[in-house]
């Protein structure tokens, strides 16, 4: 046994096998009644599908995401631990912030971040004190004020209180992690998609143009996001741009964005949910052919701010053609 | 001595006294009221308030160019009552005004000894959608003013000025004042201020700064703030409490502004800090430790304080990591004494960490005596290769490097640590990200990863 410990300290085998054997070593003072889990790694061996879909997520992510490492300067800015390494959001309380942990940083937003509680239980939709985890059943769970500690802080959360989702009782999981196959019996998605996930994006929004009166008017409505869209206050950005028929460059028109504090001259430009934006266009190029587009980027600035060239830097949305 | 002792045994040993908490901040900012509300950039009505004749002639003669005239209009706004102040502010607030006359108000609230007109000039300077000259301008009158009381707000400008110039007056403002804390800013200025004038002026008033203040070099300097200032203004102190004030905030970005300010305040503030570490709101506590943290060798006489707040469950890895940061190798036993924490892993990783930025190779034995769980026995590799331990690490961190599951940045970091002591340094300093081309993506991280882990190789042999 003597020999293992070494090998397994010199060669890192399986963190869970690892693991395993720091059971056996735990000191003999350690409560019996709870199992304590020191890794998410932990819980894919009897949690193998939602650990699988949270792997997938930006949750997972959310220590090694390469921009987040490059705007926190690769958190040598320590303020910016708190949400993207968090200690349980259950010990210091939903509606309150996460504090910073300082163990297993590299799993980001995880499975002990979420579920864990103060007693080594973990927050569930009922009581099992017998499973080796003892789930407890917690409502606050599925409810936006849980999401609240991290989301909040970019108003997501607040949008949503604002907006008619709130009074019909659609809160954040029903959108973000439905149900696997449509079944509540079969648990809820952990992939939590958002703003990676084009298709998402192109259900947040309906675009619209028509010709009145000599100008073309466009029309974007926030149809599907529970909150402003885009939704990630800080740097993601929708542009509105068009083009006559035939020609390759796209003239921009307006963008959907919230301003860096430190760009005054901006304004906060965020559809709020259920809102229209109308635009009009009043160009003697658009008396032809044209298409009008919705592009959407992950982060705001262009290459080259004066010519934008959205095909190559941000994803399509939608699109629509308009006749002479 | 006693709560040392038992400040790492956990929850286990219910002989150890409990640590104290109560509330700390409330109480404090009740005994040290500030006699002028601090408000935030930017708000106060602009009421149009009377302006008298002296207050037109002043204005007027601050704005010609003859220096007789404006001396004697420097006199004479010595003498105007807090009523002239606040139209005063208006003046300097209101867009429509000529710049003339808005720069005749920055200066002639530089002349009024009242507390009033520092904080019109210091509510201003943030408000970025002025022209930078201005701001330049009110930065140079505040720092003019012979007794100034409000260090913290000049301080925040450091965190948001984009202009070269105010940040230079800034800079040499605060050490009039006696703080040191926009030395750093200078450091970068004298290299990179847009244009060649700018980065003579940095290098002149840093040169200027320093010979006023001593010798030290660098960025230990710039760390360093007003050791000049003792014992501080009662107003000052209250300033420190209402920053402290917003360490509990909701809104990180005060909490941000705060750590930012407090950790640039002169050392009277370590003090103040210690007695956070016993607030009854955990956000003050644990927003204290890190302030304190960051103030690195300053916060030494933070030392006892931080050991004893080890004993708080909530408190104790953040106050670990900021024992780590003071550089005295006095705290290393109870440091030590944190690695067998038991069942809390979060302060045993934190103590790890610590133990290695402390920088003594006598916690070499302690550290290497930790077998599990992985991910502390990880921190204890990283810390190791701060002390000295380089080469018998290196294979378990080139592991984590090529992906087990443990943070491959974390161990490319340490790893660089020893290779930069090793004969591939040129060859790994080439591998690293330029962030001039931007933000590296995860494709190019994981290309970036497989070279550094084939030099490794080659560096440990075979
Ligand atoms: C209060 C919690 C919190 C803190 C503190 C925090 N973040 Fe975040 N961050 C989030 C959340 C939540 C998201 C994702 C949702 C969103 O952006 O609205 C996010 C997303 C991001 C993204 C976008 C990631 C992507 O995949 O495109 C970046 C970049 C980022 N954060 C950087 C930072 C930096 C830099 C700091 C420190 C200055 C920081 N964050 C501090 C909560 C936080
Ligand atoms: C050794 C197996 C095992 C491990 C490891 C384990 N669990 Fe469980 N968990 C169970 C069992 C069994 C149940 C009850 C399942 C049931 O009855 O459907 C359960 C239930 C749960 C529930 C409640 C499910 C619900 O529908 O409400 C949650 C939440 C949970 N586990 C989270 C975790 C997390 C997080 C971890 C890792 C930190 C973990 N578990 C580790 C076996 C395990
Ligand atoms: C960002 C927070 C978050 C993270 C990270 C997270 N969960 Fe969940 N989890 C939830 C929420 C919310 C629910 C839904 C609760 C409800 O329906 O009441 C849930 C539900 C569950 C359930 C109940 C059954 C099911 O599948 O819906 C299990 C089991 C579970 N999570 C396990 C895990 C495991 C294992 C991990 C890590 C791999 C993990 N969770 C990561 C928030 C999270
Ligand atoms: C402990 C903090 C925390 C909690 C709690 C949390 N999140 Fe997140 N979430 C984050 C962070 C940090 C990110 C950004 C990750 C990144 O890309 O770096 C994020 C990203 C996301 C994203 C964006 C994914 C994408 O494509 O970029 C969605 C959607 C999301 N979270 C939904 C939720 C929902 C719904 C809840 C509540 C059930 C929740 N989160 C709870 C911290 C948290
Ligand atoms: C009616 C459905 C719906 C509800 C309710 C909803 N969302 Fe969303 N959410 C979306 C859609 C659609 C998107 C994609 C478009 C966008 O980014 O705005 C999205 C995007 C996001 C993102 C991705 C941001 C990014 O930058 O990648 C986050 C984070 C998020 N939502 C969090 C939340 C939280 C927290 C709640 C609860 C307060 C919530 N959402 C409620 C539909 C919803």
């Amino acid at each position: 046994m003597q020999a293992s410990i070494r090998i397994f300290a010199g060669l890192l085998v399986s963190t869970v096998a690892a693991l395993a054997l720091y059971q056996v070593f735990q000191p003999p003072e350690a409560p019996a009644q709870a199992r304590q889990f020191t890794s998410s790694q932990e819980c894919a061996q009897c949690h193998a599908e939602p650990f699988r879909e949270w792997q997938d997520s930006w949750h997972s992510r959310s220590w090694t995401d390469p921009d987040v490492r490059a705007l926190s300067n690769d958190f040598a800015n320590t303020d910016c631990i708190d949400c993207h390494a968090p200690r349980p959001v259950f010990e210091t309380g939903l509606a309150n912030r996460v504090l910073p942990r300082a163990a297993r940083r590299a799993e980001g937003v995880d499975c002990i971040a979420c579920h864990q509680l103060p007693d080594g239980g973990m927050a569930g939709t009922f009581d099992r004190p017998d499973a080796p985890c003892r789930p407890q059943a917690r409502r606050e769970l599925a409810q936006v004020e849980f999401c609240a500690p991290c989301h909040d802080q970019h108003k997501t959360v607040t949008q949503w209180r604002a907006s008619s989702y709130a009074a019909q009782g659609i809160g954040c999981i029903d959108c973000h992690m439905p149900y696997r196959n449509g079944d509540p019996n079969q648990g809820r998605d952990h992939t939590m998609h958002g703003g990676h996930d084009i298709e998402l994006v192109r259900k947040a929004v309906a675009l619209r143009a028509q010709r009145s009166s000599g100008a073309v008017v466009v029309e974007i409505e926030n149809v599907g996001a529970g909150h402003h869209f885009p939704t990630d206050e800080r740097s993601r950005a929708a542009d509105v741009f068009w083009r006559p028929k035939g020609e390759t460059a796209w003239r921009w028109l307006y963008r959907f964005r919230s301003p860096y504090r430190h760009e005054v001259e901006l304004t906060d430009t965020l559809l709020p949910a259920h809102a229209t934006h109308t635009l009009r266009i009043e160009d003697e190029n658009a008396r032809g052919a044209l298409e009008v587009a919705l592009f959407y980027k992950l982060t705001p600035y262009w290459k080259t701010p004066a010519a934008p060239d959205p095909e190559a830097e941000a994803k399509l949305v939608h699109r629509v053609e308009l006749s002479p | 001595m006693l709560l040392v002792l038992f400040a790492c045994s956990g929850e286990q040993r219910n002989a150890a006294p409990a640590y104290r908490l109560e509330p700390v901040v409330a109480p404090a900012r009740a005994r040290h009221p500030l006699t002028l509300p601090l408000a935030a950039p930017g708000t106060g009505a602009a009421a149009n308030t009377a302006r008298s004749e002296l207050l037109e002639q002043v204005l007027g003669a601050l704005g010609e160019r003859d220096e007789r005239l404006k001396t004697l209009a420097r006199k004479d706004a010595e003498q105007l009552p807090p009523a002239e102040i606040a139209a005063l502010r208006e003046v300097l607030q209101d867009a429509a005004e000529s710049d003339s006359r808005r720069g005749a108000a920055a200066e002639a609230l530089g002349a009024s000894p009242l507390p009033e007109a520092e904080l019109a000039l210091l509510e201003f300077m943030p408000d970025l959608r002025t022209p930078a000259w201005l701001r330049a301008v009110v930065t140079f009158q505040w720092g003019r003013r012979a007794k100034n009381l409000y260090l913290g707000k000049a301080i925040l400008r450091l965190k948001y000025e984009p202009d070269d110039e105010a940040v230079i007056w800034l800079a040499d403002a605060l050490s009039r004042h006696g703080s040191r804390a926009g030395l750093d800013g200078l450091e970068v200025l004298m290299q990179r201020a847009r244009t060649e004038e700018l980065r003579a002026l940095a290098a002149e008033r840093w040169q200027a700064i320093r010979s006023a203040t001593g010798p030290e070099t660098g960025s230990e300097m710039g760390a360093r703030t007003g050791a000049v200032d003792a014992p501080p203004a009662s107003e000052r102190v209250a300033e420190a409490w209402w920053w402290i004030g917003k360490l509990a905030d909701w809104d990180l970005r005060q909490v941000d502004d705060a750590r930012f300010v407090l950790q640039r305040l002169p050392d009277w503030v370590v003090p103040l800090l210690c007695e956070c570490l016993h607030d009854s709101n955990v956000y003050t506590r644990v927003h204290a430790a890190q302030t304190l943290a960051r103030m690195g060798a300053r916060a030494r006489p933070a030392g006892s304080a931080l050991i004893e707040a080890l004993a708080e469950r909530q408190l104790a890895p953040t106050a670990a990591e900021a024992l780590g940061m003071l550089g005295d190798a006095g705290v290393r036993p109870a440091l030590e004494r944190c690695l067998n924490a038991g069942r809390d892993p979060d302060l045993a990783v934190a103590a790890a960490m610590a133990l290695g930025r402390l920088g003594d190779a006598s916690a070499l034995p302690a550290l290497r005596a930790i077998a599990a769980p992985p991910d502390l026995v990880f921190a204890t590799q990283l810390a190791r290769v701060r002390l000295g331990d380089g080469r018998a690490v290196a294979p378990a961190l080139l592991q984590a490097l090529e992906g087990n599951g443990h943070d491959p940045e974390a161990a490319a970091t340490a790893l660089g640590e020893w290779m930069s002591q090793g004969a591939r340094k040129e060859q790994w300093q080439a591998l690293l990200h330029d962030s001039a081309r931007g933000i590296e993506s995860a494709e190019q991280a994981a290309v970036r990863r497989i070279a550094q882990a084939r030099l490794v190789r080659e560096e440990l042999g075979p």
